[in-house]
């Protein structure tokens, strides 16, 4: 037991890690990718308290509720439109949060459907086919980069084994301070 | 931290000095520069009660390393009763103290008292501040 009700495998191991991507206008990607080209279509930041006691409610990650509505806005998607997502489970219970924060689940809610295998690999929405930070580890500095990289190899039908069918629109969420800062990114291969 | 660091929020840590906004009447603690709600910048200084409860816990059994030698401890968020600064539901972060962790629940009454947090470094300064135990 670390803190109750959190047990260890509940909690994401620091690790050591690193990660890069090439960010690039699209027509020059284009160009220089023998690959196909992943484009991010949304990008949302927002923030909240980090001291967790000034929030109103402690089961809601308001920053990533307000950065993913920023993201779907500029990419013109809804939840229902994303094909996987990569998230920052930190600990098993900032998931939950986060798939609902992200409108993958209703509130309250996103505990039984996670038991229920909506994410899953063939779910409606797969969460974490890396891994997440859980299983895969979580290097602080690498791990949105690393998110970034999951997505890609999955719009790009790269993933082998653990590959989404037909994966088209990804998602990523990261966050730090407790989700005192959430960022959300939605891309697209194009 | 290091003492100087600590030093600084002694108003906070010793005497639950808070600010309450001299436009909204939201109240924070610590205190901030700038209210969220209204973007005030104008605050006043409010003592914080000694009393309220605990709306939810935890005991921590892996503790950071100033505190390994206390673990395990329960840690809490403490809800105020109004008192003199006229607003309910002000919340802070504490351990609570003196308690038997299998007596304790969401609800629970608790006492703010003035505690020892933990001692620094191999001089062994220590560092005070409050805690909550159960009434
Ligand atoms: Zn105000």
């Amino acid at each position: 037991m670390v803190a109750d009700p959190l047990r260890i495998l509940d909690c994401s191991p620091i690790t050591d890690g690193a990660a890069a991507v090439i960010l690039a206008p699209l027509d020059l990607a284009k160009k220089i990718s023998k690959k196909p080209v992943v484009k991010i279509i949304g990008s949302g930041h927002a923030t909240d308290t980090i001291a967790l006691h000034s929030r109103k409610d402690l089961t809601e990650i308001k920053s990533t509720e307000r950065a993913a509505k920023i993201a779907y806005e500029m990419a013109s998607k809804s939840p229902d439109e994303i094909h996987l997502a990569e998230v920052h489970d930190c600990f098993t219970i900032a998931e939950i949060c986060v798939i609902e924060a992200l409108g993958f689940a209703e509130k309250g809610k996103g505990g039984p459907a996670t038991e229920h295998g909506m994410t899953t690999l063939g779910g409606k929405i797969p969460v974490n086919t890396s891994g997440g930070l859980k299983s895969k580890g979580h290097p602080v500095g690498a791990t949105g980069v690393a998110q970034a990289i999951e997505i890609t190899k999955q719009l790009r039908g790269e993933a082998g084994e653990r590959q989404v069918k037909n994966a088209k629109v990804g998602l990523t969420q990261n966050m730090g301070g407790s989700g005192g800062s959430s960022l959300v990114h939605i891309m697209e291969v194009v | 931290m290091s003492s100087p660091r600590y030093w600084r929020g002694i108003p906070q840590r010793y005497r639950l000095e808070a600010g309450k906004c001299r436009k909204c009447g939201k109240i924070y603690f610590p205190p901030r520069l700038i209210c969220d709600e209204c973007k005030s910048r104008e605050f006043e200084k409010v003592n914080l009660p000694k009393e309220g409860k605990i709306l939810t816990y935890t005991i921590i059994r892996v503790a950071p390393s100033q505190c390994t030698d206390q673990a395990p401890y329960a840690m809490g968020i403490v809800e105020l009763s109004a008192g003199s600064t006229g607003k309910d539901g002000v919340k802070i972060l504490s351990q609570i103290a003196d308690c038997d962790f299998d007596k304790l629940e969401i609800g629970m009454p608790v006492r703010i008292e003035f505690r020892k947090i933990y001692q620094e470094g191999e001089a062994g300064i220590i560092c005070y501040g409050y805690k909550c135990v159960p009434v």
